[in-house]
Formats: C-alpha cells, sequence, structure tokens
C-alpha cells in the first residue's frame, strides 16, 4: 500500500522542494519505489534533479493520462511527476471541477508506489487542498522566523478544515514539523524553536542545519546525497556519541511513518 | 505509592539540540559580561587599525624582528614609522629620490624601493 506524505507550508522558502527531494532519493536509495509529485509551477523538483521542467502534472490532472505514462524516471526506484509554467492552468481547471478536493486522490488511485511525496506550492489554493485530501501524513518544512513558523499555523488550520469538511472523510494518519535552515548562533532561532516546542512539543522534530552546501546541490542538479552527502543538512549535529537531526535522521523518522 | 512520573512531551533529540544550543547562545552571566569585555577591547582597537599593502621582504623583515625581540609587530612598525617621520621632517630622508611617475590615474608617483631594499 502506498504511504501519501504531503511536504506543505503555505510560506515559500522554507525548503519544501529540497526536502522533498532529499527524502524521496533517500527513501529511493534505501530500496523504496518512490515517486515525488511537484504541484509548484516554477517546477523546481525537475531542476533540483538535474530534469527539464516538464507538463506532467497538466497531462495527469487536466488531460487524465494514467500515472505510469506521465511519471518520468529520475534516479533507479525514483520517478518524477514534474510541473512547469502549465501548472498554473491545472489550478485554474481544477477550480472548475465538482469534486475539486478529491482530484490528486483520484489521480495518485492505484499507484503501485511505496511511497509517493507531494511537493505544494506556496499558497492556499485549491491544489493545496486537494493534496491535503490525498495526503496520509503531513511533513511541515519551517524556517524558525516568526513569518515561517505562523505558516504552519496556517497549514494547520488547512488540515483541521480539511477533517472537519463534510465532503471528505479524511482523517490524517499524523504530521511532523520540521525546522529547516536551523542556525544555531541566533537568539532568535533559540527563540521561535523554544515557542514551536512549548506549542507542539514532540510533533516538532529535530532541525535541518543551515548548509550552504544544500544550496549549492540545486545549482548541479544533484540531490543532496549525491553532491554532498557527509554535509550538516544531511549528517545533522553529532554530540556525546550521538547524532540528531538533518536529513539522515528524517528518513529515519519517515521509514517508520510508512506503511 | 509508585512516583509520578512527568509525561515528555519533547522529541529527546530537539531537546538535546536545545539544550547545547541555549549553552552556546546564552552561557552564564560572567561569560556574557567577558564576552562584552572583549568586544569593548576590541572596538577600542579599530579606530588605529590600518590594513597597507606592503612589500613581502620588509613585512617579513617586520615579523621576524617581532618574533626575536619578543615585541608586537604593531610596536615594531610604530617605531619605523616614527623614526621615518622624524628623518622626513628632519630633511634626513626625502621622498622624491624615491619619486617614480604612477600608471595609476589615482596616483601622480609611486615610490621605487629596490635601492633601500638592496642596500643591505
Amino acid at each position: 500500500m502506498t504511504t501519501i506524505i504531503n511536504v506543505a507550508n503555505q510560506k515559500g522558502g522554507v525548503g519544501k522542494t529540497t526536502t522533498a527531494v532529499t527524502l524521496g532519493h533517500g527513501l529511493s536509495l534505501a530500496g523504496r519505489r518512490v515517486l515525488v509529485v511537484d504541484l509548484d509551477p516554477q517546477g523546481h523538483v525537475a531542476f533540483a534533479l538535474g530534469m527539464k521542467k516538464t507538463n506532467g502534472l497538466y497531462r495527469l490532472l487536466v488531460e487524465s493520462e494514467p500515472l505510469h505514462k506521465v511519471a518520468e524516471n529520475a534516479r533507479p526506484n525514483l520517478d518524477i511527476i514534474a510541473s512547469d509554467k502549465t501548472g498554473e492552468a491545472v489550478g485554474r481547471y481544477v477550480t472548475t471541477l465538482n469534486f475539486r478536493e478529491l482530484v490528486i486522490k483520484k489521480a495518485l488511485k492505484g499507484s503501485t508506489y511505496d511511497v509517493i511525496i507531494l511537493d505544494t506550492p506556496p499558497s492556499l489554493g485549491v491544489l493545496h487542498v486537494a493534496a491535503l485530501v490525498a495526503s496520509h501524513w503531513i511533513l511541515i518544512p519551517t524556517k524558525l522566523d516568526a513569518m515561517a513558523v505562523d505558516g504552519v499555523n496556517e497549514i494547520l488550520r488547512s488540515m483541521a478544515e480539511v477533517e472537519q469538511g463534510e465532503d471528505n472523510n479524511h482523517k490524517f494518519e499524523g504530521y511532523s514539523i520540521l525546522p529547516t535552515f536551523f542556525d544555531r548562533t541566533t537568539k532568535e532561532t533559540t527563540t521561535q524553536l523554544r515557542d514551536l516546542v512549548n506549542a507542539f512539543g514532540k510533533i516538532v522534530w529535530p532541525p535541518i542545519p543551515q548548509d550552504t552546501k544544500a544550496r549549492e546541490a540545486a545549482a548541479f542538479g544533484k540531490t543532496l546525497w549525491e553532491y554532498c552527502p557527509d554535509s550538516p543538512s544531511i549528517m545533522g549535529y553529532q554530540f556525546n556519541g550521538k547524532r540528531a537531526g538533518g536529513y539522515l535522521d528524517l528518513l529515519e523518522r519517515i521509514k517508520e511513518v510508512i506503511r | 505509592m509508585t512516583e509520578a512520573k512527568r509525561q515528555t512531551v519533547i522529541d529527546p533529540a530537539v531537546r538535546d539540540i536545545m539544550a547545547r544550543q541555549e549553552d552556546k547562545v546564552g552561557g552564564s552571566k560572567s561569560d556574557r559580561a567577558k564576552k562584552a569585555k572583549e568586544r569593548k577591547k576590541a572596538a577600542s582597537r579599530l579606530p588605529g587599525r590600518v590594513n597597507l599593502d606592503l612589500p613581502l621582504e620588509l613585512k617579513k623583515r617586520v615579523f621576524d624582528l617581532a618574533e626575536s625581540e619578543r615585541i608586537p609587530a604593531s610596536q615594531i612598525v610604530a617605531l619605523l614609522l616614527a623614526d621615518g617621520l622624524r628623518r622626513l621632517d628632519s630633511g634626513d630622508l626625502n621622498i622624491k629620490e624615491y619619486r617614480r611617475p604612477s600608471t595609476s590615474p589615482r596616483y601622480l608617483y609611486t615610490l621605487d624601493l629596490s635601492s633601500l631594499e638592496n642596500s643591505d
């Protein structure tokens, strides 16, 4: 059975695409069959993997082509549904449908992937809601600044609305908040992390360290596992013989989530 | 009666990271006072700080001298500058002897110090 993980936060620039791609590739390297769906017209999933942006999302949701025909292979065990500027038209088209909240759930139904990761756009559009309705687990990356943390509250409100919506009858299996661009040297980071933990407790997972290498990787069309596997963003923090945080930690936690 | 145990409401890994982070950012009151004092001392030095391009051999000699005399390099440079300026004022040192036309639009002249460097 496929587990659908939604990487979401209405705030832009919080590391959604990097998280979706890194997690997707990490799981595929661990032997899982993974699909990453780019719901953002910016098409950065393909870019981050060194591929061309295509109208895959448009073909899947507007032209109703079957999933296996639209999916493009990115790496062994890793496929993507790419997006490009036609993604804007997808949102407008879906708005006209009667059961628009279910459009992504229906399109992904019957997939043979172990995991599908949805990389959502930084907006509150209809695709955003449809992605929530299709998802089992919500992963919410957030920078540790006031506006990004406010984005976390927004997504949680959207999730509550989806669960309470009469049409959907949807229950999430869980959600996690993932602090990204974590900079241990600033007071604001400390304050925001403490506030997040006070508000959400164990839902807050160990952070992803700020890492210049992570930005470079996308420029080269490489994933972090390929470009900088020993970097802080992958390895996290080490102290007292223990490791915590980074994408390696995230990967292990997500493996526990996958059925 | 069993002892009441507080429920964990924070991921243990996050707790560890936060603890270490707060150590780094905050520190004790005396640590903070010490850092403030160091910052004030560094700030007081700033007005006298200069960044100059020197011939490498000259720079090496200054640092070698500072090392052998166990005197700060800044003070060696200050001594030599003060002495040079004194000689300039008394006429013992004449800049014009070393002046060459500059190719830079910013300066009229540069100094050719090769005669001094070869005088050892």
